[in-house]
């Protein structure tokens, strides 16, 4: 896929592991592990919105844009 | 009543589908043991029977009550029984009986994995995109082999039976109205497969 999900990342950055994210932003781990994976085929916006909230960060900090 | 999900008419299907399996198993075995039988028992007497569709001709003209009108038939179709003997076509026969079962327990397996997932209330799961469309398939060709089937045995019977004032004919019975449903089964196959994709599209959008 071309956009890649950046939450791995920005997650060791931010020294919060996963399970705690999800439960902060009322996703499931299961859902919150598709994310991070990058097995998601899309993201809604309100998603997109608690983790910018959560994690002080941009969308862009989140998500890039990898040529196949 | 509910259509989909636990105690509806879907599950209700599943069942009666469950008990048709199990019916079309037991045929199934009962006629392999013929088929097998078939070629070493002797048969005697007239107690096994065979009855074939055919279509004959007759040659009797037909008044009316008056007596003013005559009229005649063109074709009249029915079964003609006759005892069976041991040979190729008692073999042939039970052979494709034997497929025919084979076929029908083949569709009435599909049909079941369908309706089990639509009794748990999963419509939308790629493998049912996959068995409707077989499912489809099966009935287009298997109205085709149904009618090489009735086909092959009236013209049997034309070549191997006389009657007085009669005449056999080899029958050409096809349902058109078959292939049609079979084509628009093939169509809902499709909207279960794109089905399919939108769920697996809303499952992994978070």
């Amino acid at each position: 896929m071309a956009i890649h999900v950046k939450l791995d990342a920005v997650l060791a950055q931010r020294g919060i592991t996963l399970t705690e994210l999800a439960e902060r932003i009322g996703l499931t781990l299961a859902n919150a592990s598709i994310l991070k994976t990058n097995k998601a085929r899309a993201v809604r916006f309100t998603t997109l919105d608690a983790l910018c909230r959560e994690l002080n960060c941009q969308p862009g900090d989140l998500l890039e844009w990898l040529a196949d | 009543m509910k259509v989909l999900g636990k105690r509806s008419i879907a599950s209700f299907i599943t069942s009666v589908l469950d008990v048709a399996w199990w019916g079309i198993a037991i045929g199934l075995v009962l006629l392999l043991v013929l088929l097998a039988g078939s070629t070493f028992l002797e048969l005697r007497g007239d107690n096994l029977t065979f009855s074939v569709p055919v279509a004959v001709q007759l040659d009797a003209p037909v008044h009316g009550a008056s007596g003013e009108t005559s009229a005649h038939f063109e074709k009249l179709q029915g079964n003609l029984r006759f005892p069976a003997r041991q040979g190729a076509f008692l073999s042939g026969s039970v052979a494709v009986v034997v497929l025919a079962f084979g076929y029908m327990f083949w569709i009435v397996n599909q049909l079941r994995h369908v309706f089990r997932s639509l009794s748990q209330g999963l419509p939308f799961v790629m493998a049912n995109g996959r068995r409707i469309r077989w499912i489809g398939l099966a009935v287009i060709f298997g109205e085709f082999g149904r009618f090489a089937i009735v086909y092959f045995w009236s013209y049997y019977t034309s070549l191997h039976f006389v009657a007085d004032g009669l005449r056999f004919a080899p029958s050409v019975d096809i349902n058109p109205i078959t292939i049609v449903a079979g084509l628009a089964i093939l169509v809902i196959a499709e909207v279960f497969q794109q089905g399919a994709r939108l769920q697996e599209d809303q499952s992994l959008t978070i």
